[in-house]
Protein backbone atom coordinates (compact mmCIF):
# COMPACT_ATOMS: atom_id res chain seq x y z
CA UNK A 1 0.00 0.00 0.00
CA UNK A 2 2.92 2.27 0.59
CA UNK A 3 4.74 1.56 -2.39
CA UNK A 4 2.38 2.66 -4.87
CA UNK A 5 1.62 6.02 -2.61
CA UNK A 6 4.94 6.70 -3.07
CA UNK A 7 4.88 6.57 -7.20
CA UNK A 8 1.95 8.65 -6.92
CA UNK A 9 3.51 11.12 -4.99
CA UNK A 10 6.37 11.16 -7.61
CA UNK A 11 3.81 11.16 -10.43
CA UNK A 12 2.18 14.40 -8.39
CA UNK A 13 5.85 16.02 -8.06
CA UNK A 14 6.63 15.73 -11.80
CA UNK A 15 3.00 16.95 -12.40
CA UNK A 16 3.82 20.13 -9.54
CA UNK A 17 7.32 20.93 -11.91
CA UNK A 18 7.39 23.77 -14.10
CA UNK A 19 7.97 22.73 -17.54
CA UNK A 20 11.11 23.19 -17.74
CA UNK A 21 12.17 21.10 -15.21
CA UNK A 22 10.06 18.11 -15.83
CA UNK A 23 12.49 16.09 -16.44
CA UNK A 24 13.77 15.80 -12.54
CA UNK A 25 10.11 14.25 -11.85
CA UNK A 26 11.41 11.16 -13.67
CA UNK A 27 14.77 11.69 -11.61
CA UNK A 28 12.76 11.45 -8.41
CA UNK A 29 10.42 8.52 -9.67
CA UNK A 30 13.10 6.63 -10.33
CA UNK A 31 15.28 7.38 -7.40
CA UNK A 32 12.53 6.51 -5.18
CA UNK A 33 12.26 2.80 -7.14
CA UNK A 34 15.62 2.11 -5.47
CA UNK A 35 14.50 2.84 -2.03
CA UNK A 36 14.49 -0.68 0.01
CA UNK A 37 11.92 0.59 2.68
CA UNK A 38 8.26 1.38 1.71
CA UNK A 39 8.46 3.93 4.52
CA UNK A 40 11.14 5.84 3.82
CA UNK A 41 10.15 5.68 0.18
CA UNK A 42 7.09 7.54 0.98
CA UNK A 43 9.19 10.25 2.92
CA UNK A 44 11.33 10.71 0.11
CA UNK A 45 8.47 11.35 -2.26
CA UNK A 46 7.05 13.91 0.16
CA UNK A 47 10.06 15.71 -0.31
CA UNK A 48 10.43 14.90 -3.63
CA UNK A 49 6.56 16.47 -4.17
CA UNK A 50 7.77 19.71 -1.76
CA UNK A 51 10.58 20.17 -4.06
CA UNK A 52 7.95 20.24 -6.75
CA UNK A 53 6.10 23.14 -5.22
CA UNK A 54 9.78 24.85 -4.32
CA UNK A 55 10.49 24.68 -8.18
CA UNK A 56 6.53 25.97 -8.88
CA UNK A 57 7.09 29.10 -6.95
CA UNK A 58 10.18 29.69 -8.10
CA UNK A 59 8.95 29.44 -11.42
CA UNK A 60 8.80 32.76 -13.34
CA UNK A 61 6.09 31.70 -15.50
CA UNK A 62 4.02 30.52 -12.76
CA UNK A 63 4.66 33.81 -10.93
CA UNK A 64 3.83 36.03 -13.48
CA UNK A 65 0.81 33.75 -14.24
CA UNK A 66 -0.26 34.35 -10.51
CA UNK A 67 0.20 38.18 -10.48
CA UNK A 68 -1.58 38.44 -14.04
CA UNK A 69 -4.44 36.99 -13.35
CA UNK A 70 -5.18 38.39 -9.72
CA UNK A 71 -5.16 41.76 -11.18
CA UNK A 72 -7.68 40.51 -13.12
CA UNK A 73 -9.77 39.05 -11.00
CA UNK A 74 -9.36 41.87 -8.54
CA UNK A 75 -10.78 44.11 -11.55
CA UNK A 76 -13.27 41.87 -12.41
CA UNK A 77 -14.83 41.51 -8.96
CA UNK A 78 -15.03 45.38 -8.27
CA UNK A 79 -16.30 45.76 -12.08
CA UNK A 80 -19.03 43.65 -10.80
CA UNK A 81 -19.46 45.83 -7.73
CA UNK A 82 -20.30 48.79 -9.70
CA UNK A 83 -22.47 47.09 -11.91
CA UNK A 84 -24.26 45.77 -8.79
CA UNK A 85 -24.42 49.42 -7.71
CA UNK A 86 -25.77 50.12 -10.67
CA UNK A 87 -28.46 47.86 -11.31
CA UNK A 88 -29.37 49.00 -7.26
CA UNK A 89 -29.49 53.15 -8.24
CA UNK A 90 -31.88 51.60 -11.93
CA UNK A 91 -34.13 49.36 -9.20
CA UNK A 92 -34.42 53.24 -7.18
CA UNK A 93 -35.24 54.68 -10.33
CA UNK A 94 -37.94 52.61 -11.24
CA UNK A 95 -39.91 52.84 -7.91
CA UNK A 96 -37.95 51.13 -5.28
CA UNK A 97 -37.54 53.52 -1.64
CA UNK A 98 -34.27 54.59 -1.46
CA UNK A 99 -33.91 55.21 2.57
CA UNK A 100 -30.76 57.94 2.07
CA UNK A 101 -33.80 60.00 -0.08
CA UNK A 102 -36.45 59.37 2.31
CA UNK A 103 -34.49 60.84 5.31
CA UNK A 104 -33.13 63.70 3.29
CA UNK A 105 -36.83 64.38 2.67
CA UNK A 106 -38.04 64.33 6.36
CA UNK A 107 -35.04 67.12 7.08
CA UNK A 108 -34.54 70.56 7.06
CA UNK A 109 -35.10 72.41 4.10
CA UNK A 110 -31.59 72.43 3.33
CA UNK A 111 -31.95 68.66 3.23
CA UNK A 112 -35.09 68.95 0.80
CA UNK A 113 -32.72 70.75 -1.45
CA UNK A 114 -30.12 68.42 -1.46
CA UNK A 115 -32.61 65.67 -1.64
CA UNK A 116 -34.15 67.54 -4.89
CA UNK A 117 -30.50 67.37 -5.83
CA UNK A 118 -30.22 64.14 -5.13
CA UNK A 119 -32.85 62.87 -7.34
CA UNK A 120 -32.09 64.99 -10.35
CA UNK A 121 -28.51 63.68 -10.23
CA UNK A 122 -29.35 59.61 -9.88
CA UNK A 123 -29.89 58.74 -13.59
CA UNK A 124 -26.79 60.34 -14.51
CA UNK A 125 -24.71 58.65 -11.17
CA UNK A 126 -26.35 55.34 -11.98
CA UNK A 127 -24.91 55.68 -16.15
CA UNK A 128 -21.92 56.86 -14.68
CA UNK A 129 -20.96 53.85 -12.34
CA UNK A 130 -23.08 51.54 -14.60
CA UNK A 131 -20.04 52.71 -16.99
CA UNK A 132 -17.28 52.40 -14.97
CA UNK A 133 -18.06 48.80 -14.02
CA UNK A 134 -18.44 47.86 -17.65
CA UNK A 135 -15.00 50.42 -18.42
CA UNK A 136 -13.82 48.40 -15.57
CA UNK A 137 -14.43 44.85 -17.55
CA UNK A 138 -12.99 46.45 -20.95
CA UNK A 139 -9.83 46.81 -18.86
CA UNK A 140 -10.09 43.70 -17.41
CA UNK A 141 -10.23 42.04 -20.54
CA UNK A 142 -7.44 43.79 -22.28
CA UNK A 143 -5.01 43.30 -19.36
CA UNK A 144 -5.99 39.62 -19.72
CA UNK A 145 -4.69 39.48 -23.26
CA UNK A 146 -2.17 41.56 -22.14
CA UNK A 147 -2.81 44.13 -24.87
CA UNK A 148 -1.17 46.76 -22.58
CA UNK A 149 -1.80 49.84 -24.91
CA UNK A 150 -5.90 49.17 -25.11
CA UNK A 151 -5.58 48.76 -20.97
CA UNK A 152 -4.03 52.02 -20.63
CA UNK A 153 -7.03 53.76 -22.85
CA UNK A 154 -9.56 52.01 -20.37
CA UNK A 155 -7.70 52.96 -17.80
CA UNK A 156 -7.83 56.00 -18.52
CA UNK A 157 -11.32 56.02 -19.51
CA UNK A 158 -12.19 54.48 -16.10
CA UNK A 159 -10.45 57.57 -14.23
CA UNK A 160 -12.44 60.01 -15.96
CA UNK A 161 -15.40 58.21 -15.58
CA UNK A 162 -14.69 58.04 -11.91
CA UNK A 163 -13.92 61.50 -11.38
CA UNK A 164 -17.01 62.83 -13.36
CA UNK A 165 -19.32 60.34 -10.99
CA UNK A 166 -17.22 61.68 -7.95
CA UNK A 167 -17.33 65.02 -8.46
CA UNK A 168 -21.15 65.41 -8.89
CA UNK A 169 -21.14 63.29 -5.55
CA UNK A 170 -19.49 65.20 -3.66
CA UNK A 171 -21.18 68.54 -5.84
CA UNK A 172 -24.78 67.21 -4.50
CA UNK A 173 -23.59 65.72 -0.14
CA UNK A 174 -19.79 66.73 0.89
CA UNK A 175 -18.91 63.62 2.93
CA UNK A 176 -15.43 62.54 1.85
CA UNK A 177 -14.55 59.81 4.39
CA UNK A 178 -11.30 58.16 3.06
CA UNK A 179 -11.04 56.60 -0.67
CA UNK A 180 -14.27 56.94 -2.62
CA UNK A 181 -15.12 53.39 -3.98
CA UNK A 182 -14.49 54.51 -7.47
CA UNK A 183 -10.90 55.12 -7.33
CA UNK A 184 -10.22 51.50 -5.36
CA UNK A 185 -9.68 49.54 -8.71
CA UNK A 186 -7.87 52.33 -10.16
CA UNK A 187 -5.62 52.24 -7.66
CA UNK A 188 -4.63 48.87 -7.12
CA UNK A 189 -4.02 48.60 -11.22
CA UNK A 190 -2.08 51.50 -10.90
CA UNK A 191 0.27 50.18 -8.13
CA UNK A 192 -0.09 46.32 -9.53
CA UNK A 193 0.30 46.53 -13.12
CA UNK A 194 3.61 48.74 -13.26
CA UNK A 195 4.83 46.47 -10.82
CA UNK A 196 4.11 43.42 -12.11
CA UNK A 197 5.70 44.45 -15.34
CA UNK A 198 8.40 45.90 -13.86
CA UNK A 199 9.28 42.93 -11.67
CA UNK A 200 8.83 40.59 -15.03
CA UNK A 201 11.10 42.85 -17.15
CA UNK A 202 13.49 42.69 -13.96
CA UNK A 203 13.50 38.78 -14.16
CA UNK A 204 14.07 38.81 -18.24
CA UNK A 205 17.08 40.91 -18.23
CA UNK A 206 18.38 38.80 -15.24
CA UNK A 207 17.97 35.62 -16.92
CA UNK A 208 19.43 37.09 -20.22
CA UNK A 209 22.40 38.33 -18.20
CA UNK A 210 23.13 34.41 -16.95
CA UNK B 1 29.08 41.37 -14.73
CA UNK B 2 27.40 38.65 -12.98
CA UNK B 3 26.37 38.57 -9.96
CA UNK B 4 28.20 36.27 -6.87
CA UNK B 5 25.71 34.66 -4.61
CA UNK B 6 26.83 33.13 -2.11
CA UNK B 7 26.35 29.21 -1.21
CA UNK B 8 23.62 28.19 1.16
CA UNK B 9 24.74 26.00 4.23
CA UNK B 10 22.97 22.99 2.74
CA UNK B 11 24.73 23.49 -0.62
CA UNK B 12 27.97 23.26 0.90
CA UNK B 13 27.64 20.76 2.50
CA UNK B 14 26.42 18.74 -0.69
CA UNK B 15 29.67 20.14 -1.96
CA UNK B 16 31.72 18.14 0.70
CA UNK B 17 30.12 15.47 0.07
CA UNK B 18 30.58 14.95 -3.69
CA UNK B 19 34.17 16.27 -2.78
CA UNK B 20 34.85 13.24 -0.14
CA UNK B 21 34.34 10.87 -2.87
CA UNK B 22 35.13 13.34 -5.95
CA UNK B 23 35.54 10.69 -8.84
CA UNK B 24 32.51 8.16 -7.94
CA UNK B 25 28.67 9.13 -9.84
CA UNK B 26 26.31 9.79 -6.48
CA UNK B 27 22.72 8.62 -6.45
CA UNK B 28 20.23 11.18 -4.39
CA UNK B 29 18.95 9.04 -1.82
CA UNK B 30 22.44 8.45 -0.54
CA UNK B 31 23.38 11.92 -0.53
CA UNK B 32 20.41 12.78 1.31
CA UNK B 33 20.76 10.03 3.62
CA UNK B 34 24.44 10.97 3.86
CA UNK B 35 24.36 14.75 4.51
CA UNK B 36 20.66 14.32 6.53
CA UNK B 37 18.91 16.32 3.93
CA UNK B 38 14.96 16.04 2.92
CA UNK B 39 14.39 15.35 -1.05
CA UNK B 40 12.46 18.37 -1.02
CA UNK B 41 15.93 20.97 -0.33
CA UNK B 42 18.05 18.04 -2.26
CA UNK B 43 16.42 18.41 -5.47
CA UNK B 44 16.11 21.69 -5.75
CA UNK B 45 20.20 21.98 -5.01
CA UNK B 46 20.92 19.55 -7.66
CA UNK B 47 18.76 21.02 -9.90
CA UNK B 48 20.69 24.38 -9.44
CA UNK B 49 24.32 23.26 -8.75
CA UNK B 50 23.61 20.77 -12.28
CA UNK B 51 21.88 24.02 -14.58
CA UNK B 52 25.42 26.08 -13.31
CA UNK B 53 27.83 23.79 -13.81
CA UNK B 54 28.91 22.15 -10.96
CA UNK B 55 28.11 18.65 -11.36
CA UNK B 56 27.22 16.65 -13.98
CA UNK B 57 24.84 13.97 -13.95
CA UNK B 58 23.69 10.95 -16.03
CA UNK B 59 21.23 7.91 -16.64
CA UNK B 60 22.97 4.70 -15.16
CA UNK B 61 21.89 1.30 -16.92
CA UNK B 62 19.35 -0.50 -13.98
CA UNK B 63 21.49 -2.25 -11.43
CA UNK B 64 18.63 -4.88 -11.12
CA UNK B 65 16.13 -6.39 -13.25
CA UNK B 66 12.76 -4.73 -12.76
CA UNK B 67 14.05 -1.26 -11.78
CA UNK B 68 14.53 1.66 -13.94
CA UNK B 69 17.55 3.90 -15.16
CA UNK B 70 19.33 5.67 -12.26
CA UNK B 71 20.43 9.30 -12.26
CA UNK B 72 23.96 9.72 -10.97
CA UNK B 73 25.78 13.04 -10.27
CA UNK B 74 29.22 14.13 -9.38
CA UNK B 75 31.52 17.15 -9.77
CA UNK B 76 32.64 18.84 -12.73
CA UNK B 77 36.05 21.03 -12.52
CA UNK B 78 34.35 24.53 -11.69
CA UNK B 79 32.56 22.28 -9.17
CA UNK B 80 35.62 21.07 -7.92
CA UNK B 81 36.89 23.98 -7.52
CA UNK B 82 34.03 26.01 -5.98
CA UNK B 83 33.54 22.99 -3.31
CA UNK B 84 37.57 23.66 -2.43
CA UNK B 85 36.79 27.39 -2.19
CA UNK B 86 34.19 26.83 0.35
CA UNK B 87 35.79 23.79 2.22
CA UNK B 88 35.31 24.51 5.81
CA UNK B 89 38.49 21.65 6.02
CA UNK B 90 40.83 23.66 3.63
CA UNK B 91 42.70 26.85 4.73
CA UNK B 92 40.04 29.99 4.37
CA UNK B 93 40.96 31.93 0.60
CA UNK B 94 39.70 35.39 0.56
CA UNK B 95 36.49 35.79 -0.96
CA UNK B 96 34.83 32.04 -1.06
CA UNK B 97 33.84 31.43 -4.33
CA UNK B 98 30.10 31.48 -4.83
CA UNK B 99 27.45 30.43 -7.47
CA UNK B 100 27.16 32.76 -10.50
CA UNK B 101 24.46 31.14 -11.82
CA UNK B 102 22.31 29.49 -9.12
Amino acid sequence: MMRPLAMILCEFARFTLPKKRKAWGDVMKAETKYIGDDRAAVIYAVGCLFAGFKERAKDFRTCFFIGHWSVVAITVALALYHIHCAWRGMLVMWGKPDPLYEALLRGSSADRMVAAAYHDATPIIVSLIFGLGVMHLVAAYFFARLQLQNFVYAWIAALLVSVLAVVIQLSIIWNLNGLPAEFVALIIQLLAVPALLLWSNGRHRHSEQL
Amino acid sequence: MKRRRKLSKQAVKLLQAFLAQRVEWRHGYDLAKEIGLQSGTLYPLLIRLTEGGLLESEWQPAAKQGLPARHAYRLTQKGLAVAHANNKNAPQQSGAQGLASI
